[in-house]
């Protein structure tokens, strides 16, 4: 397989970081994404590697931290509210770690630029590769920690259904909504870095304001002001992440659900633009 | 009739004087919309006016003191930075040497590095695949490529670095000061891999403050001084330039004219 990259001649002078317009950053991010793939997956394999250095204990580790969370949670529930329903510990663990997958992907996307200066200042690729390979890690990553609610599954006898599919539906909806709007912020964080103490400050907000330790049906219930919170466009994903997992429907109304996935996809679409025509000028003030 | 492999056109690039805009928050949003074209007494000139057409065959020595810009040249025509005003292109993606083993992840083995690195230098895993006896063999490593990283020395990282980084030969190379690393046995067999891929890389662009290797190597000089390009011609002028006696001062072509 020849490296065509450096050793094929071009037949004409191009610049190497060439600048796209606003709508045109999409289908070059995307080109780049699939000429890039090696990349891609060698970033996510070395996550991967050293996230789970010591083979299966590492596993382990990393999901006794959402499912100690989970437990302060549903502790902390109960002496407030009395007893829960008996899958809310289910609940909670599942919403700990949609609502960590979206804040890992936003902070670590805000980062992409000023946590990888070094290899930013020695090496041209499109930078777009960090953001677009951390979020497919924490895809990844998620993805094997969702697996610790089989013993619930099994214990509460909850058996697999069609709605299963919604999971991974709802997976990428919030990843999308993560990785865009952290890309779109990586470049102002390059220029002020507030931004990232900001989101650290929104993503702990995040966690009591989006379905974590409530669930959208509970909000429901409760009715009023409260249903405000539906707006909150990380709410349908992460439902869809639970209730797929659960086995039920989505509770909730198709306006509200074609809000949340146009938001998602727009947040995506829009931050991958401002990234791409953005990033070049940003660079030399790192 | 060779052709142009490197075409700087009036390239010019500001950096902003200050790293962290002290500046309210909306101001430096707005300047960043504008395109950070503004010129303000808070941004540096680092490159200014640059033009440089440089031919296949050709290995051309940049000269300067330190912060004359001869290393944010290298970068505008690697693609790192993008110039604020003229263009930079090439014929093939060039590779910059500077600083070996970016990238490098100390938990990783030194095969899983060598992959890695690799990668981040534009090269998919099977052409490392390929490569890595070669790599192994030249760096000297091979009982340590299983180890993590963190238990190298950084002598070994940059051997390793070095081995991977200089694995593949390119069309167009950029040297910025790395003629040899590690100790004495190496150093000498890493110079001896870079005089070889100088030999036989199609276009070449080095920045040295060594004038005993660049006389070994240059085809011709530039001497960058302030972000100017201040002067071009073989290399004996350009470094009599830089002491400060240019040979015929009277000739001395406006840098936009020559070619």
């Amino acid at each position: 397989m020849p490296d065509e990259l450096h050793t094929v001649p071009g037949t004409e002078l191009t610049e190497p970081n060439p600048s796209t317009s606003l709508v045109g950053g999409l289908g070059k991010m995307w080109r780049d994404v699939q000429r890039y793939q090696y990349l891609i997956a060698n970033f996510v394999r070395r996550d991967l590697r050293v996230k789970y250095r010591n083979s299966l204990l590492g596993y382990f580790w990393s999901l006794l931290d959402p499912l100690l969370l989970s437990g302060v949670f549903v502790v902390l529930f109960t002496i407030v509210a009395g007893k829960p329903q008996k899958l809310y510990p289910l609940w909670v663990t599942i919403g700990v770690l949609s609502w960590g997958y979206f804040g890992t992907i936003l902070q670590q996307s805000i980062a992409s630029l000023t946590g990888n200066e070094g290899t930013i200042n020695s090496i041209y690729f499109p930078r777009c590769l960090f953001g677009i390979a951390s979020a497919s890690s924490n895809l990844v990553m998620t993805s094997m920690n969702l697996l610790v609610a089989v013993p619930f599954m099994l214990y509460f006898k909850i058996l697999p259904t069609g709605y299963l599919l919604m999971v991974p539906l709802g997976l990428i909806l919030l990843g999308m909504l993560a990785l865009g709007a952290g890309l779109a912020l990586a470049c102002l964080e390059a220029v002020n870095r507030d931004v990232g103490h900001l989101a650290t400050i929104v993503v702990r907000a995040g966690l009591y304001l989006s379905p974590v330790l409530w669930t959208v049906e509970m909000a429901q219930a409760k009715g009023g002001a409260i249903n405000y919170l539906l707006l909150n466009p990380a709410a349908v994903p992460m439902t869809m992440i639970r209730n797929g997992i659960t086995g039920h429907k989505l509770p909730i109304s198709p306006g509200q659900i074609a809000w949340s996935v146009a938001c998602c996809v727009v947040t995506f679409v829009v931050g991958a633009m401002i990234f791409q025509r953005f990033e070049a000028r940003v660079i030399k003030k790192l | 009739m060779s052709r142009t492999t490197i075409k700087l056109e009036n390239v010019t690039l500001e950096f902003p004087r200050r790293r962290v805009t002290l500046e309210p928050f909306g101001r430096s949003l707005m300047n960043l919309l504008r395109g950070g074209r503004r010129r303000t007494k808070d941004t540096f000139t680092a490159l200014d006016q640059v033009s440089l057409d440089v031919k296949e065959g050709e290995v051309v020595g940049i000269i300067g003191r330190n912060g004359a810009g001869k290393s944010t040249l290298l970068r505008i025509i690697a693609g790192i930075y993008k110039p604020d005003r003229g263009s930079a292109k090439t014929l093939t993606h060039p590779v910059l040497l500077a600083g070996f083993g970016v990238g490098f992840n100390v938990n990783l083995s030194g095969h899983e590095n060598a992959y890695l690195y690799g990668s981040i230098l534009g090269h998919p895993r099977p052409v490392i695949h390929k490569l890595l006896d070669g790599i192994i063999d030249f760096s000297g490593l091979e009982d340590f490529m299983d180890q993590p990283l963190r238990t190298y020395s950084s002598g070994m990282r940059a051997r390793l670095g070095f081995s991977v980084a200089t694995a593949v030969q390119p069309e167009i190379l950029l040297l910025d000061e790395a003629l040899g690393v590690g100790d004495q046995e190496f150093r000498k067999r890493s110079s001896e891999r870079i005089r070889s891929m100088l030999k036989q890389a199609h276009t070449v662009v080095i920045a040295s403050h060594s004038f005993g290797t660049l006389q070994q190597v240059c085809t011709r000089a530039i001497l960058v001084d302030k972000g100017k390009l201040a002067y071009r011609g073989t290399l004996k002028d350009v470094t009599a330039a830089y002491n400060g006696n240019p040979p015929e001062p009277a000739n001395m072509k406006p840098p936009q004219d020559a070619e």
